[in-house]
């Protein structure tokens, strides 16, 4: 069980980080009797022990870890992998912030699928694109949600309505 | 940071008022609406759709119209206790094409956290309305005037109720508690209809809202009101004392106008100011208006930017003597 | 009965029967958005009410909100992503079944489930407004306290193998709650200055992210397995099937009955409350997580069971039970209706066009359910690559209605990346939601609580509701903790 004591000390460290940014919190004369730093304090503690049991456990039971065989090689590829799709999905965050919604969706749809393995094709192209005017009319011209517009680009997808 | 250019637009669409539905005598008793250099004007609040703010713009805009040739939208900036709503505005131009529904939670929001932008980065217009802040309890309960109130909270314990955290609400029964100098538990709630629950059943002594939000319970007498922080007593409640006349100095003015950008036009704050006054006499909106208990409080803006400003004063010093801000 | 005649008559005088499946129409498919709660469904809906005659506003609001609470379960049980808060309890054995191939039938019982809940919902509306509306005024602020505990004692029975790891997600989930204006003192806590996160961090965002993101992350790469033996027919229960989830559904109208009435959780505890008590009652209470058709029913009847009653104490005194509820509370002033009991006798188009209104979206639901139930299938069966991108799509659309910022959809990348690993490193997501909704509730009443009493915390004690509930939760506790404390000895027994 070699995760569960990993586990545990990350658990620890957020316990410990957590605690320290409790003490930000500012005490006013106003407060009730446990106060705004009260649930706080009580959790971070509850989690330091939560997590020394998680680890004890560990601990005891590690000789009964038998089946948890898994090919190492592989786990970490993937985890490679997933985090890989969240940087690529994360970049949506500053392409609608300079080029707007319509352009990122686009994007987005293009890396992604690219990056899940779809063949880069003109038909790849074609379905993102017709995706994203798809997502357009349904946000915002139905749904009426002001998409985000690009600082670089005119707005000329979410100033324009049907 | 600006990725909310665009208007709520498909929100707004059933609030463009273009004009119909406007009868023949109330055209004829009305001057014709002034010019205004602008075809469409957003109004902004950072009130969810059909939250406080947005409906007072919403009935403001209907009778507006009669006064200000142009399209009014409203567009609800929701999110970050009201500081998204102002970073919209001051990042708007400062030309008359948006403005921003006022009210004590936009002096809330800036003080309360470093936001992009505050109040001073909003230049007040006119002010519109002062709301009724009143005091209540439950009808058949043993509390029938405020003394009562104030005689429990001396002698045992209070159980004072109101309806949000950091709202000018709290802050008047805070201070009403140290000019009484009694003994009470100040219990912010959720909102007004969770506050309404515990007065109801006995929980709270009393509770300290708008009068708006208790209105379905006036109506069918399962509350009294017993006073208002209010400067002056209320038309629709002539008999119910001020907190004032009972002899404890806290006054509370709950303030409804309009702000804008900073460095709006003379002219356009001119506009304003004669449209402000001659919605307020409008008879229909007078209805409308009185319905809501709302007293019209017109201040023009040579008034309303120092008011402003001395509320702002008033709210930090609360705030950082009870050490809620540093 | 006099208002529900009236609201007959209707029927034809007024487009009643168009306004309700509108309204109805609207709400599935902002339900189905993963993002877009039952309340911000509704919102988006409201300024088109503006120009309806008043009644007509109401049914629409009132419709959508019922085709929300039914929408929200489409994601949960496709895509692992629950569409509104709701229907996060419905992802365990909806998505499992989907995972089996069983797409289709695990969305016909959450269809039938949905029927079943507004109707039962609406019944209670109808009949007992009037004797039920009483039980929202027991609700004090220790018996909401109470009732976040036992909203939280279910952890153990959404905890899967390891109980312990299911108490530190909650924590964690409770870690998150405390983020934002404190709800008693008006403080900020951990905003680190940002107004952005002075609201704090809405539940929506952290399920979509721990269940929507982490999903994607984790699936990245694989062929999709599951996918060419997924059924593409909507399949409703059988007259068999009918009566084997027919306790989980009564189980479900109970909680939901009992949320509606009492302002504050939305129908999140409900679906928790009713899942957890179908597992215990259920002959088979192992098959649950592993696609028991009873983990769908009882949730999906209880959310859909809250969009009716919450509606009782929202028209007797004016107040919501829900958010979604004081959507429709602003919808009611917008027009000039004040709640109450004067309701009932002035205007009894609107009542009676709610009743009737909200009768023929139930009716409706079934068949626009097989109306866009197949589509929706079809969607999901599309070339993984593509459908991973189109969900991710979704999902940054979606989250950014809320308040319209960027900040929001990073806020939703991080927590898929904290779900992520909470999985790899095997925690239950549940539980984390659980504390998240319930942190709140529980803290911020616990305090006003002992305010109320200058810190005696004997308190409880004058609160009946409070006792029954703490009992309650404490007979969950200790019946996890038995099963716990069996499992591990008879484990022992096998490998010695």
């Amino acid at each position: 069980m070699r995760k569960d004591l990993v586990a545990s000390a990350v658990l620890l460290l957020v316990a410990s980080l957590y605690y320290w940014a409790t003490t930000d919190i500012p005490t006013t004369t106003l407060s009730d009797d446990i106060g705004p730093r009260g649930l706080p304090n009580v959790l971070s503690i509850l989690l330091a022990l939560l997590a020394i049991g998680l680890g004890a456990r560990a601990l005891l039971a590690a000789p009964v870890a038998a089946p948890e065989i898994e090919d190492d090689k592989e786990k970490e590829a993937s985890t490679l992998r997933a985090f890989g799709l969240l940087l690529v999905g994360a970049l949506y965050v500053p392409a609608a912030y300079a080029l707007g919604y319509v352009p990122a969706i686009f994007l987005l749809v293009v890396a992604i699928a690219a990056y899940e393995g779809a063949r880069v094709s003109w038909r790849l192209f074609a379905v993102a694109a017709g995706g994203a005017a798809i997502f357009w009319l349904l946000f915002v011209q139905a749904l009426g949600i002001p998409q985000p517009d690009g600082v670089l680009l005119p707005s000329m997808f979410s100033e324009f309505r049907l | 940071m600006d990725m909310n250019r665009r208007s709520f637009g498909g929100l707004a669409l059933g609030a463009v008022l273009s004009g119909p539905a406007i009868s023949a005598s109330a055209l004829a008793a009305a001057p014709a609406p002034v010019a205004y250099p602008h075809r469409v004007v957003t109004l902004v609040t950072h009130s969810s759709p059909g939250g406080g703010s947005d409906v007072f713009l919403r009935e403001l805009i209907r009778h507006l119209r009669k006064y200000i040739n142009a399209t009014f939208i409203i567009e609800n900036v929701t999110g970050g206790s009201g500081a998204r709503s102002i970073t919209r505005v001051a990042a708007g131009k400062p030309d008359g094409s948006i403005l921003y529904a006022t009210t004590p939670t936009y002096i809330y929001a800036s003080l309360m956290s470093r936001t992009p932008h505050t109040f001073r980065d909003l230049e007040p217009v006119v002010n519109l309305f002062t709301d009724s802040e009143i005091v209540y309890t439950r009808a058949d309960g043993p509390f029938r005037t405020m003394k009562d109130v104030i005689y429990k909270a001396k002698t045992a314990r209070g159980r004072w109720g109101a309806a949000n955290p950091a709202s000018l609400e709290r802050q008047a029964a805070e201070e009403l508690k140290r000019q009484a100098k009694v003994n009470a538990a100040i219990v912010s709630h959720e909102g007004g209809g969770d506050l309404m629950i515990n007065v109801l059943n006995g929980t709270l002594d009393i509770g300290v809202g708008e009068i708006a939000e208790t209105r379905a319970q006036l109506q069918g007498n399962k509350i009294r009101v017993l006073a208002t922080f209010n400067p002056a007593r209320l038309p629709s409640f002539p008999d119910v004392p001020t907190i004032k006349d009972l002899g404890y100095p806290v006054v509370m003015e709950k303030f409804r106008g309009l702000a804008g950008p900073k460095g709006m036009p003379a002219n356009i704050i001119a506009i304003w100011e004669q449209a402000a006054q001659r919605v307020l006499a409008d008879p229909d909106y007078k209805r409308a208006y009185e319905n809501e208990a709302l007293i019209p409080n017109y201040m023009a803006h040579d008034r309303y930017a120092p008011f402003i400003a001395k509320f702002a004063d008033n709210t930090t010093q609360f705030l950082k003597q009870n050490g809620v801000i540093r | 009965m006099n208002e529900f005649l009236h609201g007959l008559q209707m029927l034809v005088s007024t487009p009643l029967v168009f306004v309700a499946i509108g309204g109805l129409v609207w709400g599935i498919l902002g339900g189905a958005m993963p993002g877009l709660s039952a309340s911000i469904t509704m919102a988006l809906l409201l300024p088109f009410t503006y120009t309806l005659e008043p009644s007509m506003a109401i049914v629409m609001l009132a419709t959508c909100y019922i085709g929300a609470e039914y929408g929200g379960s489409i994601p949960a049980i496709l895509v692992r992503t629950p569409g509104t808060n709701s229907a996060a309890a419905t992802v365990l054995d909806g998505y499992e079944m989907k995972r089996q191939g069983r797409a289709g039938e695990a969305l016909g019982i959450s269809l039938w489930s949905g029927v079943i809940g507004s109707l039962f919902g609406l019944l209670m509306l109808m009949t007992l407004t009037e004797p039920l509306s009483r039980i929202a005024l027991l609700f004090r602020p220790t018996t909401y306290c109470a009732l976040g505990i036992l909203g939280l004692s279910v952890i153990a029975s959404l905890s899967g193998k390891s109980l312990l790891k299911g108490c530190i997600a909650a924590v964690l989930g409770m870690m998150v709650a405390t983020i934002g204006t404190d709800p008693v003192d008006g403080v900020s806590r951990f905003t680190f200055g940002t107004a952005d996160l002075l609201d704090g961090v809405a539940p929506i965002f952290a399920m979509v992210g721990l269940f929507a993101v982490s999903e994607l992350m984790t699936r990245s790469g694989t062929s999709g397995t599951e996918i060419g033996r997924q059924e593409i027919r909507l399949r409703l229960p059988n007259f068999a099937m009918m009566k084997k989830l027919w306790p989980a559904q009564a189980i479900g109208c109970v909680f939901g009955t009992l949320e509606g009435l009492t302002p504050g959780g939305g129908g999140a505890i409900a679906s928790f409350l009713a899942y957890n008590e179908a597992k215990r009652w259920s002959k088979n209470p192992e098959r649950f997580g592993k696609g028991a058709e009873e983990g769908v029913a009882a949730p999906e009847t209880a959310n859909n069971t809250v969009a009716s009653t919450a509606l009782i104490p929202l028209l007797s005194f004016g107040i919501p039970g829900s958010n979604s509820a004081a959507v429709l509370l602003g919808g009611l002033l917008i027009h000039g209706l004040l709640p109450g009991p004067r309701l009932f006798e002035e205007n009894t188009d609107v009542i009676g066009g709610l009743y009737v209104g909200s009768l023929v979206a139930t009716i409706a639901q079934l068949a626009v359910g097989f109306l866009i139930l197949p589509v929706c299938l079809w969607l999901v069966n599309r070339p993984r690559p593509y459908l991973a991108a189109f969900i991710f799509a979704l999902v940054v659309s979606g989250i950014f209605t809320l308040n319209m910022a960027l900040f929001d959809v990073g806020l939703v990348l991080a927590a898929g990346l904290v779900g992520y690993l909470l999985r790899s490193f095997g925690f239950p997501f549940l539980p984390a939601v659980l504390g998240l909704v319930l942190g709140e509730l529980v803290e911020s009443n616990y305090r006003r609580s002992l305010q109320l009493s200058g810190g005696d915390i004997g308190i409880f004690l004058e609160d009946p509701i409070a006792i029954g509930f703490l009992v309650a939760a404490s007979l969950i506790v200790v019946g996890a903790l038995v099963r716990e404390w069996r499992d591990a000895t008879s484990k022992r027994k096998v490998s010695t």
